[in-house]
């Protein structure tokens, strides 16, 4: 029992990325009804920015700003210039777009930082025995980090004049228009968090690692995975779905085998799907247009 | 016919509507006065909540021109309507953000005008004070509150931008008689209040109790544009184009 309060602590540790990841998703599918497959990419450029200020001087800690800033005005930019001027209704086009874009980037990165993996400095050494599991400081940062900004969103979607219009204009498109909400202002607000955030949850990745352009493969996997347990259009799903994901590939990696640990939430997304095509607290049918 | 003696807050000349081909507005021109409460009437499919979010500046019309206190307002199409210009709409359905509660909905509503937080509390204790019914159900769901209750929510909703020109689109739908005339009760006080009332119904009934002025839509086209009062009003209405209930 021990160890199994071990490896569901650990799963919530990496699940807390997953989460932050899939609630970035959440803000910019609720927006604009873009799935944003370009995000984890738009991340990626930002830590390698992140790099190059870095070997310039910058503090490390400095460098969190920077690669939220980067990532969030790409994003910015990417629904002004290649998802707005498609017009509404053109969920598949923006799709495509936003895959293609994301190819465009890694090609980018490749050409610019090369394609060896590239060390990153640790943000603080040290390690602590949290449940039986020996932690080290840096996870026990990334997480806290992860849940603050977690905290943050909630803070601003619920008790901001702006948030409540993101909040409104993701309900009812026309009614927020109605009462004088500007979606583009909700749309380029909302890149802008969704892509800033996966920004940092791509920090904290290269923190615990090295870089490459792989950087966010794993992690976007199981965001995803997250987001189609939790729902699309909500944000609390989204965030509770990553942190299952989180455990559940613990518990796979530490009971069945390591090697199964991708089938193993691939497996569990097609049952939900399956059982319920929305996710567990999706809005179920057409509810939202 | 029409009685044009004040000032004309919103004014249609020559629009017409089509939705990819159907045509749901034909050539239709009116004025609505200053201050004046008119009931836009007519059985379903008739155009007149097309002509509702033409008046709001919700959608922009194939041909024609719309006015609003008297500028020209056709091109302009920021896609937020005339809510800034002090042009309101409760639309067809209400649209409430259901999942959101009641606070939170009104609140929204003066997202559109400008109004600083100072301003925004006042309209909102204000809003209040005209409809204390809504003060139990601050922090409950809209969606879950009954028909009724979402209209008054939705009215209220439009209050908080401090209009001077309401348009309701079918307020009585699905409500009970007893809500209905407490809508209308509300509606002809903001009236008395010197804001200028449209009220688009399929049942015309209570508008007609309360109404000075009657439009009378049918396949797109204003069949009858006058005073409640008129004799060629009644003929109108007993034209046959809709019933009473
Ligand atoms: N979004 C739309 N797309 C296509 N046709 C529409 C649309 N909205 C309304 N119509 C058509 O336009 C006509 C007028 O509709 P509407 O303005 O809703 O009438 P009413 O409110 O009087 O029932 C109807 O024939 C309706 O089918
Ligand atoms: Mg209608």
């Amino acid at each position: 029992m021990h160890d199994l309060l071990s490896v569901i602590f650990s799963g919530l540790v990496s699940g807390s990325l997953y989460a932050l990841l899939g609630l970035s998703i959440v803000i910019i599918f609720r927006a604009t009804d873009v799935v944003n497959f370009a995000i984890g990419d738009i991340a990626t450029i930002g830590v390698y920015v992140a790099i190059s200020v870095i070997s310039l001087g910058v503090p490390v800690v400095a460098a969190l700003p920077i690669t939220f800033l980067v990532a969030g005005i790409i994003g910015v930019g990417v629904e002004r210039f290649m998802i707005r001027p498609l017009g509404p209704g053109n969920m598949f086009s923006a799709l495509i777009i936003t895959m293609g874009f994301g190819l465009v980037l890694q090609a980018l990165i490749g050409t610019i930082w090369g394609y060896n993996p590239r060390p990153f400095p640790p943000i603080i050494d040290g390690n602590i025995t949290v449940f039986g599991v020996a932690i080290t400081y840096q996870k026990l940062l990334a997480t806290g980090l992860a849940v603050v900004a977690m905290l943050l969103i909630t803070a601003l979607f619920n008790w901001t004049r702006i948030g409540l219009a993101m909040r409104a204009s993701a309900e009812d498109h026309f009614a927020a228009r109605m009462i004088g909400i500007k979606s583009t202002r909700v749309a380029s607000l909302a890149w802008f968090l969704g892509c800033g955030l996966a920004g940092v949850t791509a920090f904290i990745m290269a923190a615990e690692s090295s870089v490459s352009v792989a950087l966010m493969a794993m992690v976007l996997f199981r965001a995803f995975a997250g987001v189609f347990l939790g729902g699309l259009t909500n944000m609390i799903g989204a965030a509770a779905g990553g942190m299952m994901i989180g455990i559940l590939d613990n518990v796979a990696g530490s009971y069945v085998s390591a090697s199964f640990r991708d089938t193993m939430v691939f497996a569990v997304i097609v049952v939900i799907l399956f059982l319920r095509p929305s996710g567990i607290l999706g809005a179920r049918g057409g509810a939202r247009v | 016919m029409t009685i044009t003696t004040g000032i004309q807050d919103l004014g249609l000349e020559n629009i017409t509507h089509r939705y990819n081909g159907v045509l749901a507005l034909n050539h239709v021109s009116l004025e609505i006065e200053k201050g004046s409460f008119t009931a836009i009437l007519g059985p379903n499919g008739a155009g007149k909540s097309t002509l509702a979010l033409i008046l709001g500046g919700m959608l922009r019309p194939t041909n024609g021109t719309v006015k609003v206190k008297a500028a020209d307002r056709s091109r302009s199409h920021s896609g937020n309507g005339f809510i800034n210009l002090g042009v309101v709409l409760v639309p067809e359905g209400r649209r409430l953000f259901t999942t959101m509660n009641v606070k939170e909905n009104l609140l929204l509503g003066a997202y559109g005008s400008g109004q600083s937080k100072v301003e925004m509390m006042k309209s909102y204790e204000d809003t209040l004070e005209f409809l204390p019914e809504l003060k139990r159900h601050l922090n409950k769901q809209a969606g879950l509150l009954s028909g009724g209750e979402q209209q008054m929510v939705a009215v209220a909703r439009a209050l908080m931008a401090r209009p001077t020109t309401i348009i309701l689109d079918e307020p009585s739908l699905g409500l009970a008689p007893k809500m209905i005339e407490r809508i209308y009760e509300v509606i002809s006080s903001l009236n008395q209040r010197a804001m200028t009332v449209i009220v688009i119904e399929q049942m015309t009934t209570y508008a007609l109790q309360h109404a000075q002025s009657m439009i009378v839509l049918e396949g797109g086209m204003i069949r009858y544009h006058g005073s409640v009062t008129d004799a060629a009003a009644k003929e109108a209405l007993q034209a046959g184009y809709f019933g009473t209930e």
